[in-house]
């Protein structure tokens, strides 16, 4: 297995970074304006990704839970930021909410995983809890984003269908409840469609890198479709909880709609 | 002010807890304070108008009495109360209240599916569990309405059937109201709050309206038939612009503005 793997030295990275001065330099002949935009971008990513390898071997040779465990929580609260970030309404728990969804989802399917699949002792072995981690963040936080979007923009847009309901004598959740499908619904819609397609039109990332550094695709394939599982669950649990949080904090026991508590963003 | 000949008026003095009784209301939209203090009681059998300039908040109020809206505290603190039937809305179950305290928007919502469709879709809530689609019923009802251009065929005859039958967004105005009465008097309501209900009405469609709604008024219950009070225990507050229609359909008044002082 290591006998594939090739080390990358500096100058091989400063070599790539030639590519950048492709985009540069059509940039640049073609006015399109971009040059600074993709300094800026490639700038970014390296400092970023030469970071967290810094951090992650820091915490690697710590090998300590609560570094393992805090760098996770961290992680998670930049993800529910991030989910939070895109939505064109907000309510006032609404980042607390997508906190608690995200991290719950993550904590659920990374436990399951670690402890129950690839039995890992223990079970927050950072080599392990990282990579999946990430991918798992990176996937739930587009399904909390995609779930709260929908969910409020409906609740304005089809207020009326929903107070209808109530007034006929409808509880909360029955008003709410056809929002709440088509929120999660339009929120799983990316993970589906991957899964639809996987292998075929997209290669994952994480196969790719096991093949890279020397396992068989025959093995690699094997961690990708645990990871899939783990990334589908994951993304599923957070949406359903974060769709649910909302509809607690948008109507009240008395069954009203409370769309007064929800501020667009300018 | 109204003056009414129904037989309705004077009977509310008789009534010792009125069905619903309305204390202290208020209601702010951003600073503006739209109704400060509003207190009345609607008696078993009332038919109340509620008038007011436009702005005044009359769709507000019916909102606030459906439940539908919080009831705010006042500007000095004050909370405003609604009572209905012995129990102060605190006590009630929503969805039992606005089963029986029923609000019909004016503009009409309705599913993307024929009109049987909507009406039977009300019975799939809880609240409604124990109560059947009577198609009879609505059909008896349609043709107190005689609609006038629903069937399909030239013969002039009305087709009760082919109303049912068509999908329910496109429904003209006038037929949307009728249908959301339809949907709401399934549920054997005991006060209904309309709001400028006949709006999108021709002259002839609007007096065939008011006439079903007085004949409704006037059925007992299936539930109290063997009760020994037989006058109108049905009740409704009814907002319109039609000052004409208000004389014909009720017998008080209600006035937002008067009570603001503006």
């Amino acid at each position: 297995m290591e006998t594939n793997y090739i080390f990358l030295s500096g100058g091989q990275l400063l070599f790539a970074s030639l590519l950048m001065a492709v985009n540069i330099g059509l940039s640049l002949v073609l006015k399109l304006g971009l040059v600074k935009q993709w300094s800026i971008a490639s700038l970014r990513m390296v400092g970023q990704l030469l970071l967290v390898g810094f951090l992650l071997d820091w915490v690697f040779a710590l090998n300590n839970p609560f570094w393992i465990l805090g760098v996770a929580v961290f992680m998670a609260t930049v993800a529910a930021i991030t989910a939070v970030g895109r939505t064109g309404k907000r309510f006032s728990t609404i980042y607390l909410n997508s906190f608690v969804s995200i991290l719950g989802a993550a904590f659920f399917v990374m436990f399951f995983a670690l402890s129950g699949i690839l039995q890992i002792d223990p079970w927050y072995s950072p080599q392990y809890l990282f990579p999946l981690l990430g991918m798992v963040l990176g996937n739930t936080l587009n399904g909390i984003s995609l779930a709260l979007e929908r969910f409020m923009e409906s609740l304005s847009v089809r207020r009326k269908e929903v107070e209808m309901l109530l007034s006929l004598g409808a509880t909360s959740w029955e008003a709410a409840h056809e929002l709440i499908r088509d929120a999660l619904r339009t929120s799983l819609i990316p993970t589906l469609n991957s899964m639809m397609v996987m292998g075929i039109v997209s290669l994952p990332g994480m196969m790719t890198g096991q093949i890279l550094a020397g396992v068989s695709p025959g093995e690699a394939v094997r961690y990708q479709i645990i990871m899939i599982f783990i990334i589908a669950s994951a993304a599923a649990l957070g949406s359903t909880s974060v769709v649910v949080l909302a509809f607690r904090a948008l109507f009240n026991k008395r069954h009203q709609l409370l769309l007064e508590r929800l501020q667009t963003v300018t | 002010m109204l003056h009414s000949t129904d037989i309705s008026t004077g009977r509310t003095s008789q009534k010792s807890e009125p069905l619903l009784s309305v204390d202290n209301l208020c209601r702010q939209v951003s600073a503006n304070w739209i109704w400060n203090n509003i207190s009345f009681d609607l008696a078993a059998g009332d038919r109340l108008a509620l008038t007011g300039s436009s702005g005044s908040g009359k769709s507000l109020l019916l909102r606030t009495l459906s439940g539908l809206d919080v009831i705010a505290s006042g500007p000095s603190g004050e909370n405003g109360s609604i009572r209905f039937a012995g129990k102060s809305l605190h006590e009630w179950e929503m969805p039992q209240y606005r089963s029986k305290v029923c609000y019909i928007q004016q503009h009409p919502t309705f599913f993307d599916e024929t009109v049987e469709a909507n009406l039977k879709r009300v019975f799939r809530l809880k609240a409604h569990q124990n109560i059947k689609y009577d198609r009879e019923k609505i059909l008896s009802r349609l043709q107190q309405l005689t609609l006038p251009n629903t069937a399909s065929d030239s013969s002039g005859t009305n087709d009760y059937d082919g109303f049912l039958e068509r999908p329910a967004k496109e429904l003209s105005g006038g037929e949307a109201q009728i249908a959301a009465l339809l949907r709401v008097l399934q549920l054997e309501p005991q006060v209904l709050l309309l709001d400028e209900p006949t709006s999108s009405m021709d002259v002839e469609l609007t007096k065939l309206f008011e006439k079903l709604l007085e004949k409704w008024q006037r059925e007992i219950p299936e539930n109290q038939t063997n009760s020994p009070n037989s006058t109108p225990q049905r009740a409704w507050i009814w907002v319109s612009h039609n000052p004409e229609q208000l004389r014909r359909m009720c017998s008080k008044t209600f006035c937002l503005d008067r009570e603001n002082g503006n």
